[in-house]
């Protein structure tokens, strides 16, 4: 029991409390707690949900791929980035849950689901994750080869649907041009792994410290990281350029202030930019350089998904539309920390109930 | 049959009586508007023109918000009109996301919460917090067999006309075809069934 006393798992237990206590308030006084109005109806929770998730997926995709490409630094990793992987999708599946006006309602969507809804579609898609997961994570504690290609299959393909969906989610608002369109479910689904490497990152150096055996499996997390960014920055390009015409200077206008300017330069600049630059930098595999590359990335992706989100459900198009505006409240920053301290309670429990606190002995590691 | 609705904004006066009637008639919360007059400014200084547009829900034929619902609250219904369950609606407001008109809104808190008072329409149900709501074309009053929605009946110099939309020989069918009336904003392909006379082109009415 004392191993799970630790100063890391009482303040996510905190956190989690705070966040409860919080969200209790928000369904008895109301969801006037929260910052939202009806112009900018999806809040911080949403950003959230899509950070967190986005970053699920792309652990699972980082231990599909390198199990298939029989990378051993990540592969001896594998274990610990699935349970960062299934805490982070629990959190982030809270926050939506946490968003919802009547929560237990949402057994509707297996009673009466409306297919073409993206998010009936991502319900089903997390229904086979989340299991899948579990299984992926039991196979590889156990040592079992019998199905693991298939299971490995699976991870990869649901890996690869969860963010497509979950841009589809945004990509189907009419006439919001900066979420609208098929180029969002392409921009999330390349955000993923960028997102997931450099969380693992952080917590492989945050659990196993910064000795030669959690550095290696870091420093090839790192090289995939460098990888990755051109595509992302790639697909945010695409973005822009796929706006329809006009859209993007009536964005730019519309979404003047701080957002506007996180959207267009901070976020893109934070989690592509700078890591990109520093990763590729001769001193690019020194431990500071991959912690701060790692942090940045984490930092930008947060500040992209929020800012993406509120400024996205802003209507440009017409003169009937009242402008918005959106400032986090005080349950909505509590609830947000509340899941974030669930993700991470999650974590550092799962890791030390199955022992993957300390990197694998030499021995154990020839045998896997 | 499906019910559409016409409004000539050559004879809106502004004077909110839709809006009014709709709120008293409906139970619309306060803060809350189903159908809000918005004035729409067009031209530059110092030939400016102010507009009244009358907004509400536009009960689109290929309608977002019933696409995206999750849990199908939000369906059209065979007369055209789309309607809401309230007792199905699970507040995730992806409806308001999905729909480019902001004609949709949620109940933040508790409406009435001096209980049930007596100026209610017991009509219509009081919608609970935490769903979302909208103009339902006075729906309660289409099924009880009277002539249209409450602001129709309000609007003082008959700038609103609702009827059967599909039946060529209607008379709100015929004065969509002889005035020429445009539905708004229809680069967004949702087909609405409220059509406007003398609609700005910036808001997707002719030249």
């Amino acid at each position: 029991m004392r191993k799970y006393m630790t100063p890391g798992i009482l303040v996510s237990a905190l956190l989690l409390i705070a966040g409860l206590v919080a969200w209790g308030a928000t369904q008895v006084v109301g969801q006037k707690l929260f910052g939202a109005t009806n112009a900018v109806p999806w809040n911080i929770l949403l950003s959230n949900y899509a950070f967190l998730a986005l970053a699920a997926s792309g652990l699972c995709l980082t231990v599909a791929i390198s199990s298939i490409t029989g990378n051993e630094p990540l592969k001896r990793v594998a274990p610990l980035a699935l349970v960062l992987s299934i805490a982070s999708l629990l959190g982030g599946m809270m926050n939506t849950f946490s968003e919802l006006g009547n929560p237990l309602r949402i057994i509707y969507v297996i009673l009466s689901p409306n297919w073409s809804s993206p998010i009936s579609l991502i319900f089903f898609v997390y229904m086979l994750y989340l299991p899948l997961l579990c299984v992926e994570l039991w196979m590889l504690l156990k040592n079992r080869q019998e199905y693991k290609s298939l299971v490995t299959g699976l991870a990869l393909v649901i890996g690869l649907t969860a963010p497509t969906v979950l841009g589809t989610i945004f990509a189907q608002s009419s006439g919001r041009p900066l979420l609208a369109g098929f180029a969002m479910s392409v921009y999330y689904l390349l955000t993923a792994m960028p997102a997931g490497l450099a969380l693992l990152m952080l917590a492989l150096m945050l659990i196993r410290g910064t000795g030669a055996e959690s550095m290696e499996s870091v420093k090839a997390a790192g090289r995939w990281l460098a990888m990755t960014l051109p595509f992302l920055l790639a697909a945010l390009i695409w973005k822009a350029a796929t706006l329809p015409a006009g859209s993007l200077e009536s964005i730019a206008t519309f979404a003047d202030g701080f957002l506007g300017r996180s959207f267009w330069g901070l976020a893109p600049a934070i989690a592509i930019g700078l890591p990109f630059l520093l990763l590729l930098s001769k001193y690019g595999e020194r431990t500071g350089i991959l912690a701060a590359s790692a942090a940045f990335i984490l930092g930008g992706s947060f500040i992209a998904r929020h800012t993406e989100l509120i400024v996205g459900q802003l209507v440009p198009a017409s003169p009937l539309i009242k402008s918005g505006s959106y400032l986090p409240s005080t349950a909505d920053v509590v609830i947000v920390l509340g899941w974030l301290g669930l993700a991470a309670l999650l974590f550092q429990v799962g890791i030390r109930a199955l022992g993957l606190e300390q990197a694998p002995a030499a021995g154990s590691r020839k045998a896997a | 049959m499906g019910y559409g609705m016409l409004i000539d904004l050559r004879k809106c006066s502004a004077c909110q009586s839709c809006a009014i009637n709709c709120k008293v008639e409906n139970n619309v919360p306060v803060g809350t508007f189903w159908r809000e007059i918005t004035m729409v400014t067009e031209g530059s200084f110092p030939n400016l023109k102010s507009l009244p547009v009358n907004m509400a829900c536009q009960h689109c034929d290929n309608a977002p918000c019933v696409n995206v619902c999750p849990v199908t609250a939000t369906y059209k219904r065979e007369d055209g009109i789309v309607v809401q369950d309230y007792d199905k609606c699970v507040g995730c407001k992806y409806c308001m996301v999905a729909c480019p008109y902001e004609a949709r809104s949620f109940n933040w808190e508790k409406p009435f919460k001096d209980g049930h008072p007596t100026y209610l329409n017991p009509d219509v149900p009081v919608r609970p917090k935490h769903v979302v709501e909208k103009c339902t074309f006075c729906v309660h009053r289409a099924d009880a067999g009277k002539p249209g929605p409450a602001c129709v009946e309000a609007c003082p110099t008959r700038a609103l006309v609702f009827g059967d939309i599909d039946d060529p020989t209607s008379e709100i069918a015929k004065l969509i075809k002889s005035t020429g009336a445009t539905v708004l904003h229809p680069e967004f392909g949702t087909k609405p069934r409220v059509y406007f006379v003398g609609l700005p082109a910036s808001l997707g009415g002719g030249k």
